[in-house]
């Protein structure tokens, strides 16, 4: 455990510039939402967007951030191969990394985007706003470890083509496998057989935004439609949930057994 | 204890060692030499479990290799890399804490014998001092087997006699058997117990260094030429 | 460092010749403690092994002897000690005596070159 302490500390060294990447652009976000603010006029509901911009970035950050970090070691596969720690044990300290500098941007961006958000509108009752903001928040949180965990299967997979190929062909082959593993299991969660399986513990989007009817009483009837298409399935939730698992460990076997250094 | 039986490594169609069949015996240091490409930095990551070989066993003290055996081997690499971002104590203070039978007192005491400042940064470091580091860091291990792939390669004399004299100052030869390839032969002749040549990927010969003398009346580079012809 | 040795003699060899000549000159004393096997490794770049192959050697002669748990010792034995003398005077002047007859000097020219050489050199000393 003390070893996994450290090699998180180094990881935090080491992923630092990713971080402070993320940082600028987040930024460079913000400051051209500002300008367009002034240029433009609606200054406030420019910022909304801007901020709201910043937050789905997030979604990609983890798996930038992992991209960043693994392919500085490739360069040193030696050293970061090197170890009687497990794969798992290595992976797992630079997700851990990424997720915590990810939450810290965040976390800002949800204070400043509510800020915001409860000064432009105020047709959000200030429960509705920390509700959606929390639901985008946890959905972006789980969307990025999802995304994460594709992103280090093909990594490992890219890794062990480019022990036989160049690169180039190497990231083709692997951007195919992609494409062709995206379609088979959209095929595959599509069957009605899956769906039965997986479609349960059902959420109404609508249900998150109390207070937003209120407002709109006249366009009850669309909202309404709105709200029925929008739902979301615990059941979908633990069917992605089990999937990353899976290709988390299939990374991890990978590596274990087909990189070589 | 290293065994090598029947092993062949390819990569992709090109073969980097042929059926190779080896076995060291611990408390010796053991010359690996032979051309660039002669299958030598191939056979320590083979046993470092950094690389598999297509067929083939490789077993360090009874144990089949895989990654995990970096608990029982200290592995240096020929390549010029490092977490640069580290100074030189937190490397140590890294290494520490990966390996448990990393020894931090011996570390420094490496450190001053190589005349390293534990303050200075990686990244501000001469490639001697760097060189010399790699060296603290593979020898400071209470391991069996200790791997140097071209430790002395692109060096100073000036370094290269530190290192061989850190070498004989810390390799503990009564537990550890260390493997170390090298072009730099006249440099590390003296040193050497046995010395293992390597041709295209086969063992072309494996002596005692004292017995070839002795029996033979020459000297490593000598028989080098002899049998490479 | 390796121009003390010739590689293509073994090196324990030349290091018990280098010790027993140290030990002749009286650079190590009857009684003196050799250094440990591995500080003698380092000041002359050879491997540990080596020289406690050396010191083996060295032991069986009788010329050092091993103290449990303190080290290796140069002989107070006398009589060791001045036939160790005696040998490694015979032996240089074998060598020397044979190199001059390979050039065809003959016996008597030997040793009058010796005498006036010694000579000499004994005046310009003086």
């Amino acid at each position: 455990m003390n070893a996994w302490l450290y090699l998180t500390k180094k990881e935090f060294r080491l992923g630092l510039p990713a971080f402070l990447i993320a940082l600028i652009l987040f930024s460079g976000v913000i400051a051209a939402g500002i300008i367009a603010g002034n240029r433009l006029g609606f200054e406030d509901e420019i910022m909304s967007v801007t901020f709201m911009i910043v937050i789905a970035l997030h979604t990609f950050f983890l798996a930038f951030y992992l991209y960043y970090s693994l392919n500085t070691e490739r360069k040193r596969l030696h050293l970061w191969l090197h170890t009687p720690m497990s794969i798992a044990g290595l992976l797992s300290s630079k997700l851990f990394t990424g997720f915590v500098f990810m939450l810290s941007t965040l976390i800002i961006s949800v204070i400043l985007a509510m800020a915001n958000l409860s000064a432009t509108f105020s047709l959000f009752s200030q429960e509705s706003l920390f509700n959606t903001l929390g639901t985008i928040s946890i959905a972006i949180l789980l969307a990025a470890l999802f995304i994460s965990a594709v992103f280090l299967l093909l990594w490992s997979i890219f890794l062990t083509f480019s022990q036989k190929w160049n690169d180039f062909f190497s990231f083709l082959l692997t951007v195919i496998l992609f494409f062709v593993s995206v379609w088979a299991y959209g095929s595959f969660i599509s069957l009605p057989f899956v769906q039965m399986l997986t479609n349960w513990g059902g959420i109404q989007a609508g249900d998150i935004i109390t207070g937003f009817e209120v407002t709109y009483r006249e366009e009850a009837v669309d909202v309404q439609t709105m709200k029925d298409a929008t739902v979301f399935y615990i059941g979908n939730f633990v069917r992605d949930l089990i999937l990353a698992v899976i290709m988390f460990i299939a990374a991890c076997w990978i590596i274990e057994r087909k990189v070589e250094v | 204890m290293i065994t090598l039986t029947d092993v062949t490594k390819k990569y992709g169609s090109k073969k980097a060692l042929d059926h190779v069949n080896l076995e060291l015996t611990p408390g010796k240091l053991i010359g690996l030499v032979g051309e660039n490409g002669s299958g030598k930095s191939t056979t320590l990551k083979l046993i470092a479990g950094l690389n598999y070989p297509t067929k083939g066993e490789i077993k360090v003290d009874g144990n089949k290799v895989n990654r995990k055996i970096a608990k029982s081997v200290s592995y240096l690499s020929e390549l010029d890399e490092y977490y640069r971002f580290f100074t030189v104590k937190q490397s140590i203070a890294f290494y520490a804490s990966q390996f448990a039978d990393f020894n931090e007192e011996k570390a420094y005491e490496i450190l001053r014998f190589m005349k390293l400042n534990p303050n200075d940064k990686l990244k501000h470091l001469s490639k001697g001092n760097r060189g010399r580091l790699k060296i603290v860091l593979s020898l400071s291990r209470n391991v069996p087997v200790i791997l140097m792939d071209e430790p002395l390669s692109g060096l100073d004399p000036m370094v290269r006699d530190s290192i061989v004299k850190g070498l004989i100052s810390f390799i503990d030869l009564e537990k550890q058997l260390v493997l170390i390839t090298t072009h730099e032969i006249r440099e590390v002749e003296n040193v050497l117990d046995e010395v293992v040549a390597i041709k295209d990927g086969s063992i072309i010969g494996h002596h005692n260094v004292e017995q070839l003398r002795e029996e033979k009346h020459t000297g490593i580079v000598d028989w080098m030429t002899e049998i490479y012809g | 460092m390796s121009d003390i040795f010739q590689s293509s003699q073994p090196i324990y060899q030349q290091l018990a010749e280098r010790m027993k000549r140290q030990i002749i000159r009286g650079e190590l004393s009857p009684g003196d403690k050799l250094p440990s096997v591995r500080e003698t490794g380092l000041e002359v770049n050879v491997n540990p092994n080596t020289v406690q192959r050396t010191y083996r050697e060295l032991e069986s002669m009788e010329i050092v002897e091993t103290k449990r748990g303190q080290g290796t010792f140069v002989t107070e034995n006398q009589s060791t000690l001045d036939s160790l003398r005696e040998e490694m005077k015979t032996k240089a002047i074998t060598e020397f005596v044979q190199g001059m007859q390979e050039m065809g000097y003959l016996d008597e020219e030997i040793q009058s070159g010796l005498t006036k050489y010694l000579k000499e050199k004994g005046e310009t000393n003086a």
